[in-house]
This record gives C-alpha cells, sequence and structure tokens, in this order.
C-alpha cells in the first residue's frame, strides 16, 4: 500500500474511533511499523494545518485523536446546547496541579500544601477520571499515592506530562518583591 | 450597617492568608505580621459562628501567626532564622500551586474549543454468513464477553440476592410421630430402616435432629453392641 492509501486508513480509522487511538493499535490494524506510523501521523497533522482543513490531529502521550479545529468553534457551537456540566473549581484545580506536578503524592501531602483537608476534592477528582491511584507508599499506613490519568492529559490539551505549563512564580512580582523588600 | 464577608469562598487558611496579603499589598517575604494577624483574626472571628468543622484550621493558622507575632516582638538574636521563615516557605509553595491551577485553567478553556466525537458503537452487518459466524463461537466465548462487558460497566450490576426460602417438607415433630408409630409395632428398631423410609436428604436430616430430640427428652434409647456396629432404637 501506499502512503496516501496508508494515510487515507488511518483517517478513517481515527474518525470512527473518536477516542484517542493507541499508535501501535494503528499499526497492528495496518500490519506496519510503528515508526511508519508515526512517521504518517505527523505528516498528517502538518496537513491538518492548513487552512481549508476543519479538524485536527491531536497527540496525547502515545495516542492520537481528530478534534474539531479551535479556530472554528464558535460555529460549532452554534450547534450544541450550553455545557451544563460544572468547570472545575479553584479548589479543584489547586489539588489537580499538586498531583500533577508532584506525582506520585500522597492525600497528606496535598493537604499540608493547601492547608486543608483535600478529601472531598480528591474524590471528586477521580470520580472525573482526571486522577487515579498508582500505588501505594511504603511507608506506616501504606497511604495510597495519586498520579493524572491519560484523560487529564486529554483534558487540558497536553501531549504529554512534560508539557505541562512551567512551574514558576510570577517572576514580575518576586523582582518587585526582592527589590522593594526593606526591614522593619 | 453590617458589612457581611463571605468567608465560605476561602478554601483554606492559605487562600485567605494570601488575599490579605495581595488587599494589603505587602511583600511576601517581608509580611508585617502584626498587621495581618489581627485582619486574620477579625475574620477568623467573624467565621467561628458560622462553620467549626473548618475554622479549626483557620484557628491553626491565627495561633500560628500570633506566635511568629511574639517572636517578633522579643530581641533578636543574630543569626536567628526570621520567625516568619517557616510560614513563608509554606506560603511560597502554595502560591506555586495556585498559580500553576490558573494557568491549568487557561488550558482547560484553550482545549475546550477542539471538539471531539465520542466513539461509536459501530455495527456493521454480520449475518452475511451466520453458519460461519457461529460455528467458531462456543458457550464459553459468550461467557466470556458478557463478562468482560459487565467487568467494563462503571456501576457493577448488583447480584440477585433474594431467594426462596421454601417450606419444610418434613418437621420433626411428624417425624417423631412416626418413629413413635414404628416403635409402638416393634420394641427394638433399626436405625437404617427409619432412614430407608425416604431416601431424601432433607427427610434424613430430619430424621437425625428427631432421633437426637427424642433421646435428649428420653423417649428412647440408642444402642450399639459394638463400635461401627448397627444403631437399634429401643422404646424408653
Amino acid at each position: 500500500m501506499n502512503e496516501s492509501k496508508l494515510k487515507s486508513i488511518i483517517e478513517s480509522i481515527l474518525f470512527a474511533w473518536g477516542d484517542p487511538l493507541d499508535i501501535r493499535e494503528i499499526s497492528k490494524i495496518l500490519n506496519i511499523k510503528d515508526s511508519l506510523t508515526y512517521t504518517l501521523l505527523t505528516e498528517m497533522s502538518q496537513a491538518y494545518l492548513s487552512e481549508d482543513r476543519g479538524l485536527v490531529l491531536k497527540k496525547f502521550d502515545d495516542c492520537y485523536q481528530l478534534k474539531t479545529k479551535d479556530d472554528n468553534f464558535f460555529y460549532v457551537s452554534e450547534l450544541f446546547k450550553p455545557n451544563t456540566r460544572t468547570s472545575l473549581s479553584n479548589a479543584a484545580l489547586e489539588a489537580l496541579s499538586i498531583i500533577a506536578y508532584k506525582q506520585p503524592v500522597t492525600k497528606i501531602e496535598i493537604d499540608l500544601i493547601r492547608g486543608v483537608k483535600s478529601d472531598y476534592i480528591v474524590k471528586s477528582l477521580m470520580d472525573r477520571n482526571l486522577i487515579e491511584i498508582i500505588g501505594k507508599l511504603d511507608k506506616p499506613g501504606r497511604p495510597v499515592l495519586y498520579g493524572t490519568t491519560g484523560n487529564f492529559l486529554t483534558h487540558f490539551g497536553l501531549a504529554s506530562l512534560k508539557d505541562l505549563p512551567e512551574l514558576v512564580l510570577d517572576e514580575e512580582k518576586i523582582i518587585n518583591k526582592v527589590s522593594g523588600g526593606d526591614e522593619h | 450597617m453590617e458589612y457581611i464577608v463571605h468567608i465560605s469562598k476561602f478554601h483554606g487558611p492559605f487562600e485567605l492568608l494570601f488575599y490579605l496579603i495581595e488587599a494589603n499589598e505587602v511583600d511576601i517575604y517581608d509580611i508585617p505580621i502584626s498587621e495581618i494577624a489581627d485582619q486574620y483574626l477579625s475574620y477568623v472571628d467573624l467565621l467561628t459562628g458560622f462553620d467549626m468543622e473548618i475554622t479549626s484550621e483557620f484557628i491553626l493558622m491565627a495561633s500560628t501567626l500570633l506566635e511568629i507575632k511574639s517572636k517578633m516582638l522579643l530581641p533578636q538574636r543574630e543569626n536567628q532564622e526570621d520567625p516568619r521563615a517557616f510560614l513563608v516557605n509554606q506560603l511560597v509553595e502554595y502560591k506555586l500551586y495556585r498559580e500553576a491551577a490558573s494557568r491549568l485553567k487557561e488550558q482547560e478553556a484553550l482545549e475546550a474549543r477542539f471538539i471531539s466525537k465520542p466513539a461509536e458503537e459501530i455495527e456493521y452487518d454480520g449475518t452475511v454468513n451466520e453458519q460461519l459466524l457461529f460455528g467458531e463461537i462456543s458457550a464459553y466465548d459468550l461467557l466470556y464477553t458478557i463478562k468482560k462487558l459487565l467487568k467494563n460497566r462503571a456501576i457493577p450490576i448488583k447480584e440477585e440476592t433474594t431467594y426462596v426460602i421454601e417450606k419444610d417438607e418434613y418437621t420433626v415433630a411428624d417425624c417423631i410421630h412416626l418413629i413413635n408409630e414404628k416403635l409402638e409395632k416393634l420394641k427394638k428398631l433399626n436405625i437404617i430402616e427409619i432412614f430407608s423410609v425416604n431416601q431424601s436428604k432433607k427427610f434424613m436430616i430430619v430424621v437425625f435432629l428427631s432421633l437426637l430430640e427424642m433421646s435428649k427428652l428420653r423417649n428412647l434409647k440408642l444402642i450399639q453392641d459394638r463400635v461401627f456396629g448397627e444403631i437399634f432404637i429401643h422404646k424408653a
């Protein structure tokens, strides 16, 4: 099969599947090497950038997913009812970012940083499949360790955990504080 | 006019402390502890009337602030660590993740503009060669499939926990009556004879219970002349 035909098949598979699909799965169906699948997918995602295309090819870890182009959101959203699902609260986002950056992390560590108990929030994040238990700490009490899920990457549009925004304080403010700091 | 602060919007002592630091436009690395502690305490006072559950954490912070304040009043020795250092480190770490959270929020909003569709439950015409289709599928395949499906369900199906309790076919009272009748005719009876009236397991259990009961009530004697020998019933 030539590359154009392979790309056409991959596009059909991704469209039909909808959810993020593992690159190995695609290779298996087409009976080709992962490296070739990877090359094809990379070329395809380049091609989707063209102005006359309405889809984009998104990568999350080893998974790929077709989504509609964000520039067209306004028009696409005309079709939909407003989202009734409540977005994540600030408190939930705080706990989630602690888990994302410090994983694997115990609930105690989250509590300590936030200064409040996070039981309820951790549970709701679990319910939304954004975090999961990824093991137990080999310490007394064997507390469970939390980490983020694949769905977390998809939800925030991150290609991998390495693409999390850098963990830094607002530089401008710090500089102000350091230069403006005076002794009491 | 009474001024009401919606304290519940602060999810924890750090958030409240941050609000105060930002509202006062003070340096996080050089917090005027005295002022901030006073303001913090007045908020906690307000809070106390509402929700004791939440306030324990706020009160802990209040006492920490007061401790630092009192330490600040003492003459400082040289090379002594700033009493605020520990709190500031905690605050900075919290702030770090707070800002990360707000960036995640932006990221979330950006990503929401890309729309995906859920996986289709695609069915295609599989009836073309039914003979062939079912030829290779055994009942075990079906069982395996349904188990897999059930396992994948988010909410597990509740197993059937009700069952019908049938009325006893034989009662101990009936059986005692039966044994007595037999004993009336024959003074001595082989235990096997009674058990062989009905081969059902339920019957045997009831006979056994009846014999025990009657023996307890001294209505009969159980006699066995040697070990593992046959057991006979005698009328008492």
